[in-house]
């Protein structure tokens, strides 16, 4: 899983350079972005019961190719999530917090189509996509056996919206809601099987900086 | 376990008693009056450490845990003492008028209301049947139930020592399980009901009458008025290690251990762990409540004014409720006589008041098979279970009971399994030598002391049911604090034992302390 953030930045980074002569001599508008916001997790009862909350705070950045077809764009970007929880046991809807310590990490990598509504405004530009999401769960405490934790790999989808406002002509800030579902990815143990949430996805509320056009 | 056979005993109690007199101790001391024990002398000696007894001779059977025919034969009918039987009215009636009219329709002389208890002792002739006589009243609109009052005892075989590690431990992966719940704290009460336990130093003066363990077996003398030194036992710890000790069979504060069966399940429990010195326990940190309910060989030569009847059970179980105990350890039960409502009961109350109960299922795989009659509520309670035993192989124990009853299993040894005679449960517990002197020729009888402790292995559910208290306890201590769900967690993880699912034999499985107390994470 961490070998997909350098990655991901060395192609944040490429697709950051203006790109000239493409389609007829017009440039591309490329642009790369960090964020940050909230993640709140479909499986609420799993991560209230472990990590005390089904929200959190994400961290992420991701680049964005402005294609040459009206307001197409493709765009490829990541968050983390990670929070320190406790394990615990659960009867009925009754949780017992067990004082183990438990960390878990949630990494998505997105790749978003979708199109920007250039004609509503020239600096305030709202946009909506959807795409692909590839997103790592990883689950460590103490006292385990190594193969007692979980790194696990899974696949889903998001769809997104929002609205970027251009402060200048390389400078945006923006916000964005976005929902993903990544199915069977919980629900074979643990509290998530107690509980019979199997979905990893969720509702995120993004804060977006980017730069470039 | 080794079934307590009453009928079987010889009665020479009182015309033996009688004839033996009182000892010339009587005369300097004076007699001692109503109950036949008092507390002379309150410290003393270092408690002796005898060491590890694996060569001694397996125990006979037939003579551990045999009671002395002190009891007259006529006290005793089947399972149950006669002459009285316990009643509940129920809620709303008339106490005092509803207890005229029974005593009336069965012709007896007299009620009481013991303390710990929710239910009446009603008095009946002595030669009236108990199990006919409490039918007869169960059938009144104003009784709840009625019963005879059963009698309990321990549920432990004798076993083979010869050997010298506590595989049961290993073989529960406990060392890793204390990795993360390093035996509980103080804050966690754990009662043992029993007959007894190693608590206090101090030495009680009894009046040892004369008796015969067997019918027609040879009358061991009277030994009038004797001291018997008491130490508490090194490896439970010191007395700040016991909480509320309750004895229900001398009707006092003092259940000290005549036997060793309570202070050797104790030892299950919270024997000093990491110390440098003999064995380990589960819940090594836990505090124990002694709560004397069983009374064993030398209770009854001395005269001990209670046995361990239903009542006398069923009392204890709500006094350890309302004393603080978190856990109740019942390693004892009986086989014979019918349902036991009221220690149902009173197990009901405890875990109604948050307490988990582990009860032993019974030792008579080879003798019938009965179960333990006091676990039957058990499997219908959630937070109270019945407990099987296996050998150091993980297999059945040879004496465990097989019924639908049987939740979960735990170690508690079996010498025909692996290990032989090491295929028991190693602690510490009174010198068996110097407390079991009934077993020599009566020339040879004396006085026990319980000054004296050795390494000894039992086997029996007696010995897997600790396991699970003390497993219990760690659980507490670690946050499970509900006594169903503690039950809910030990089955969600018990190793399946036998044909897949629940059976017979082995309940839900084998318990597995280690993953029970690191719960659940969120995915795995």
């Amino acid at each position: 899983m961490r070998t997909w953030l350098p990655a991901l930045a060395c192609t944040a980074t490429l697709l950051t350079f203006p790109m000239v002569g493409v389609a007829r001599g017009q440039s591309l508008d490329v642009k790369g972005y960090g964020l940050v916001g909230n993640a709140t997790f479909a499986a609420t009862d799993s991560f209230e019961a472990v990590l005390g909350s089904a929200s959190g705070p994400i961290f992420g950045g991701g680049a964005e190719v402005g294609l040459p077809f009206g307001g197409l764009y493709v765009g490829v970007g990541g968050w983390r999530f990670k929070q320190d929880g406790e394990r615990a046991f659960i009867s009925g809807t009754q949780v017992f917090p067990l004082g183990i310590p438990l960390t878990v990490q949630v990494t998505s990598i997105e790749v978003t189509g979708g199109w920007r509504f250039r004609n509503f405004s020239r600096r305030f530009v709202p946009y909506a996509g959807a795409g692909w999401s590839a997103v790592a769960y990883e689950e460590t405490s103490r006292f385990a056996e190594p193969e007692e934790n979980v790194d696990e790999r899974f696949n889903g989808f998001h769809l997104l919206a929002g609205a970027e406002f251009r402060l200048t002509g390389w400078l945006g800030v923006g916000g964005e809601v976005a929902w993903a579902r990544v199915p069977n990815a919980l629900g074979e143990g643990g509290v998530s099987e107690a509980f019979g949430e199997t979905d990893l996805g969720g509702t995120s509320l993004r804060l977006k900086i980017s730069i470039g056009r | 376990m080794t079934l307590i056979n009453w009928r079987g005993l010889a009665v020479a109690a009182c015309a033996l008693a009688a004839a033996a007199g009182r000892p010339g101790l009587a005369g300097q001391e004076g007699p001692l009056e109503g109950v036949s024990r008092r507390l002379v002398q309150e410290a003393g000696l270092p408690a002796i450490d005898r060491g590890l007894r694996d060569q001694d001779l397996p125990a006979d059977p037939s003579a551990h845990g045999t009671a002395p025919a002190f009891l007259d034969r006529a006290s005793v009918a089947g399972s149950a003492v006669a002459g009285s039987i316990i009643v509940k009215f129920k809620a709303g009636a008339d106490r005092s008028a509803a207890v005229s009219s029974t005593l009336s329709q069965v012709s007896g002389n007299g009620a009481e209301r013991p303390s710990w208890a929710n239910f009446d002792v009603l008095a009946i002739p002595a030669d009236a049947d108990p199990e006919a006589v409490a039918s007869e009243l169960r059938a009144r609109a104003d009784v709840e139930y009625a019963q005879p009052r059963y009698l309990n005892h321990k549920m432990y075989r004798p076993n083979d020592p010869l050997y010298a590690n506590q595989w049961n431990l290993t073989a529960l992966d406990m060392e890793r399980a204390w990795d993360i719940q390093q035996g509980a704290t103080s804050d966690v009460i754990v009662a043992v009901l029993d007959t007894g336990a190693a608590f206090r130093a101090g030495t009680f003066r009894y009046n040892a009458r004369a008796f015969r363990l067997t019918e027609g077996g040879p009358i061991y003398p009277a030994l009038g008025l004797v001291d018997v030194p008491f130490v508490i036992a090194p490896e439970l710890g010191d007395s700040s290690r016991f909480v509320a000790p309750r004895d229900f069979i001398w009707d006092d504060a003092d259940p000290v251990d005549l036997d060793g069966h309570g202070t050797h399940v104790s030892g299950t429990v919270g024997q000093l762990t990491n110390n440098g010195v003999g064995v380990a326990g589960m819940a090594f940190n836990v505090r124990i409540m002694p709560v004397k309910v069983i009374a064993e060989t030398w209770d009854i030569i001395f005269g001990a004014p209670f046995r361990g009847t239903d009542d006398v059970v069923a009392r204890g179980v709500r006094y350890a409720a309302d004393n603080g105990a978190k856990v109740i350890n019942m390693s004892i039960g009986r086989e014979e006589g019918g349902p036991a409502p009221v220690i149902e009961d009173a197990i009901r109350y405890a875990v109604g008041k948050g307490v988990f109960v582990a009860i032993a299922s019974g030792n008579t795989r080879e003798q019938g098979n009965q179960p333990n009659q006091i676990g039957n509520v058990a499997p219908a309670l959630a937070g109270a279970v019945t407990v099987g035993a296996v050998g150091r192989s993980l297999n059945l124990a040879f004496y465990s009971t097989t019924s639908a009853s049987v939740e979960l299993s735990a170690p508690g040894g079996d010498t025909r399994q692996a290990g032989g005679a090491s295929g028991g449960i190693l602690q510490q517990t009174l010198d068996l030598d110097l407390v079991e002197t009934f077993n020599r020729p009566p020339s040879q009888f004396g006085p026990p002391r319980a000054d004296s402790f050795a390494y000894h292995y039992f086997q029996g559910t007696s010995m897997a049911t600790p396991h699970v208290s003390g497993f219990a306890a760690l659980l507490l201590q670690q946050g499970i604090t509900s006594p169903a769900a503690i039950e809910e967690a030990m089955k969600k993880y018990a190793t399946d034992k036998g044909a897949p699912g629940p059976d017979e034999q082995y309940g839900v499985g084998l318990i597995n302390p280690r993953a029970t107390l690191r719960g659940l994470g969120l995915a795995r």
